[in-house]
């Protein structure tokens, strides 16, 4: 009766699989089960940023510090690797910092009633000095292999890539957040109208906060799989990120107005992404002229889906 | 024909559909020169629509308008500018954060000299004051609009159509938002404006309105034409009969309620601001009026009860307990609904659905071990939409697309979903049509009758007087007298309100 996800938008839908479809034709490698499981390796970690992003979107805000706080915490990841710490100290670190960025933004946005954009744009700065700082400027390579740090990044399990088992989870336990519980309905009401929603009894800025705080553990995770991937603590890792969330979540269908949308949207939005990048690369396209490419992507299908 | 007698408009066979719905089938209007022109209807009968298809908002299916008696399409707003048609819509469309001058000369602004780009600064305000002086209302056009009260913000968007000097204004529900004096101010203005031979449509739910200043009035019905009549030879009663197809006895209906225990009690209430000093009651099963003109305080006294506001000074007790709400949500808690009077801003998420809407508040309810149970939820929904008649009663309908005595229902099943037992009511039949208003009234009586307490703040007297057990009249943010229901009467009621 409710229609608890709102599948009327198959425009993004569509689109993908016209991309799968094209990209089938293009290229014999494509439809090989290597290729589909490396697409997804490689979306994994903006499908963390992605989902998180939607959490805010969704909220009627922007966060443009997650790339930052990924920077951030692979950062501080590998230099407590590199201080002897332990596995689960590192992920507790990573989580943590992302965690604590989210919150003081969505404290701030709140309790301060000061715009997002402005907001978040303050502490991607903040963080990138942060990150700079704690590493001096430098890359941080790690002194001791960590097996288990390895295995996140690189590990499989049966012949899925542990980074996508990662992703999965995160799209699920948000697709259940947003549509069976009421603190993930509660993100639409605020979204769509929030004075509506705070006179009909919601805690509208412990709503929005937590939508930040969302967001931000998404991030410093994504940041352990950076770490993990590449095995270096690379303090400019987060440029582009944050703009490839945004991306995501937008083609995917979540609505920049905020109160529409969902993690269903935003998977199908990560994917195209990365299908778009694949093809182009089997192609043998400039990444340079990728950028290009998927720019006019987020404007065609955001006109695509601006009448329902 | 010659031009004089013949019409100034001819809008012939309009039809418009919406997804799901036909909004308008084939609609024929005639506006003559010079004539205020009524057009009435239930909730959902198509007036607003067909006024929007006027003024270009909406292009029809079908159909073809005629201005003079040559056929011109009127595809934009701005199009529909261009050949002499302005509307002043029910939610007025001015930019707030720039002056009233500004607004009221937006796209067409003095220049310094013909042909610069250069605004004239001067010259646009000293034309400003001009316009709203012949209009004959009170506001400084060198305010923001953001500054203005919601009349005046109406007033200001009724002169910024006169200043393009308009062949056709449409008003739709004008008064809606006007206090006594507002609304005599722009019945003058509409009587000067039709004696210099502008032809107006007047969209309204005040019929008593009707009569006071229409020349002839159009009752649509489901998208229908019913008839066109000649305000001089047709009764309000006649009126009712088409728009609702059949008669409206005793339109206020009536209860067989228990009169309980006190369950409010406010005493020397303010909130430091607007509101002064608030005493009254509320018991079990009874229905208190809560009267005074617009500014009188009556929001801020509900606002206070529902937590919406602070509370600086006074007492308040709430189900024998003393205690004052800090926000909404501690208000719904103890059991105290509020529906606002701003369906639009604070009522309704209008992009979700119905169902959604419903459900608002009462999630948290309707959840075992942390987890939604959408079988309830629908169980929730679906009584509420048959119980307050919700029409069409799809709760997949996106709200925003309902009519708006429809979305009031749907605010009233969002409050009842919470079972209060204590109900704030804000201008609960403000923009609804009369079938709509009964049965408002209906769901009032009941819910008194199963012994819910309920503050009803109004400006139409007639419902204040028909509905109220007791009726508290407010005047400068005070409550200054308390009548009976069986002494109370407009007049006594208007004497308190305007005091001396």
């Amino acid at each position: 009766m409710v229609g608890k996800q709102t599948w009327t938008k198959y425009t993004a839908l569509l689109g993908l699989i016209a991309l799968t479809a094209i990209s089938a034709v293009i290229s014999d490698h494509f439809l090989t089960v290597s290729n589909l499981f490396n697409i997804l390796r490689q979306v994994s970690i903006n499908g963390l940023l992605a989902t998180g992003m939607t959490f805010v979107i969704i909220s009627k805000g922007i966060n443009l510090s997650v790339g930052s706080i990924l920077a951030l915490s692979g950062v501080l990841g590998a230099l407590a690797i590199n201080a002897g710490q332990s596995i689960f100290v590192v992920i507790l670190i990573c989580i943590g910092v992302g965690c604590i960025a989210g919150a003081i933004s969505g404290f701030i946005i709140t309790r301060g009633g000061l715009e997002p954009f402005i907001v978040t744009l303050a502490m991607m700065t903040i963080l990138n000095g942060l990150t700079l700082v704690a590493c001096d400027g430098r890359t941080v390579i790690l002194t001791r292999r960590l097996p288990a740090l390895n295995n996140i990044g690189n590990g499989y399990w049966g012949p899925v890539p542990i980074p996508v088992v990662i992703m999965m989870a995160a799209f699920l336990i948000a697709s259940f957040i947003l549509i069976y519980t009421p603190y993930g309905r509660h993100i639409y009401y605020t979204g769509g109208n929030e004075d509506a929603a705070f006179l009909s009894g919601i805690p509208t800025q412990n709503v929005k906060l937590n939508a930040y705080v969302i967001s931000g553990i998404l991030a410093g995770l994504g940041g352990l799989l950076y770490l993990g991937r590449l095995g270096v603590g690379e303090p400019t890792a987060g440029g582009g990120f944050q703009t490839n969330a945004i991306a995501a979540t937008v083609i995917g269908g979540t609505s920049m107005a905020g109160g529409k949308g969902g993690a269903w949207f935003t998977i199908i939005g990560v994917l195209i992404i990365g299908l778009i990048d694949n093809i182009l690369n089997l192609m043998n396209v400039s990444p340079y002229i990728q950028d290009v490419f998927k720019g006019l992507i987020i404007i065609s299908s955001v006109y695509a889906s601006r009448k329902r | 024909m010659s031009k004089e007698t013949q019409p100034l408009l001819e809008m012939i066979g309009i039809t418009k559909i919406f997804p799901g719905t036909v909004a308008l089938d084939g609609v024929d209007f005639m506006l003559r020169r010079g004539e205020v022109h009524c057009l009435v209807g239930e909730n959902g009968a198509g007036k607003s629509t067909l006024v929007k298809v006027l003024s270009g908002v909406y292009p029809p299916e079908k159909g073809e308008i005629r201005l003079d008696g040559e056929e011109v399409k009127v595809r934009t707003p701005f199009e529909a500018r261009k050949l002499g048609i302005e509307i002043v819509s029910q939610e007025p469309e001015l930019v707030p954060e720039i002056s009233v001058a500004e607004n009221i000369f937006l796209g067409r602004v003095p220049k310094i000299s013909n042909g610069s780009f250069v605004i004239d600064w001067h010259a646009l305000s000293d034309k400003a004051e001009q316009v709203l002086r012949s209009c004959g209302f009170d506001i400084d056009p060198r305010q923001h609009v953001s500054e203005l009260s919601t009349s005046n913000r109406h007033l200001a968007a009724v002169a910024k159509a006169v200043a393009g000097d308009p062949k056709i204004l449409i008003l739709d529900e004008p008064t809606a938002a006007l206090g006594g004096k507002e609304v005599e101010a722009l019945f003058g203005l509409v009587k000067r404006l039709v004696a210099k031979g502008t032809s107006i449509i007047y969209v309204s739910h005040r019929l008593e309105e009707l009569f006071l200043i229409g020349d002839r009035i159009t009752v649509l019905k489901d998208g229908k034409r019913v008839s066109t009549e000649d305000v001089k030879t047709i009764t309000q009663k006649e009126l009712v009969k088409l728009m609702v197809g059949r008669e409206i006895g005793k339109q206020y209906g009536s209860r067989q309620a228990k009169i309980g225990q006190e369950i409010l009690e406010m005493i020397h209430v303010s909130d430091g601001k607007t509101l002064k000093d608030a005493t009254l009651t509320v018991r079990e099963g009874e229905v208190v009026g809560l009267a005074g003109l617009v500014g009188a305080g009556k929001t801020e006294v509900l606002k206070s009860i529902a937590g919406a506001s602070k509370v600086e000074a006074g007492e308040m007790m709430i189900f024998g307990k003393s205690r004052v709400p800090r926000s909404p949500r501690e208000a719904l808690k103890m059991g105290v609904g509020y529906v606002t009077e701003d369906r639009k801003h604070l009522g309704l998420v209008m992009n979700l659905t119905v169902g959604w809407n419903i459900l608002t508040s009462v999630l948290p309810r309707l959840c075992r071990h942390g987890i939604i149970q959408y079988s309830q939820c629908n169980k929730v929904i679906n009584d509420s939409v048959s119980s307050l008649k919700v029409n069409p009663p799809e709760p997949l309908k996106i709200s925003g697309e309902l009519s708006g005595g429809n979305q009031q229902k749907v605010v009233l099943g969002k409050v009842l979903a919470m079972n209060p037992r204590l109900v704030l009511l804000d201008e609960p039949t403000k923009g609804v049509d009369v079938g709509a208003k009964e049965e408002i009234y209906g769901i009032i009586n009941r819910l008194a009758e199963s012994g819910v307490g309920i503050l009803l703040a109004s400006s139409e007297m007639p419902e204040l007087i028909g509905l109220s057990d007791r009726i508290v009249i407010m005047r400068d943010g005070t409550t200054v007298a308390e009548l009976a229901a069986e002494e109370a009467n407009e007049e006594a009621i208007l004497r308190s309100a305007i005091g001396g």
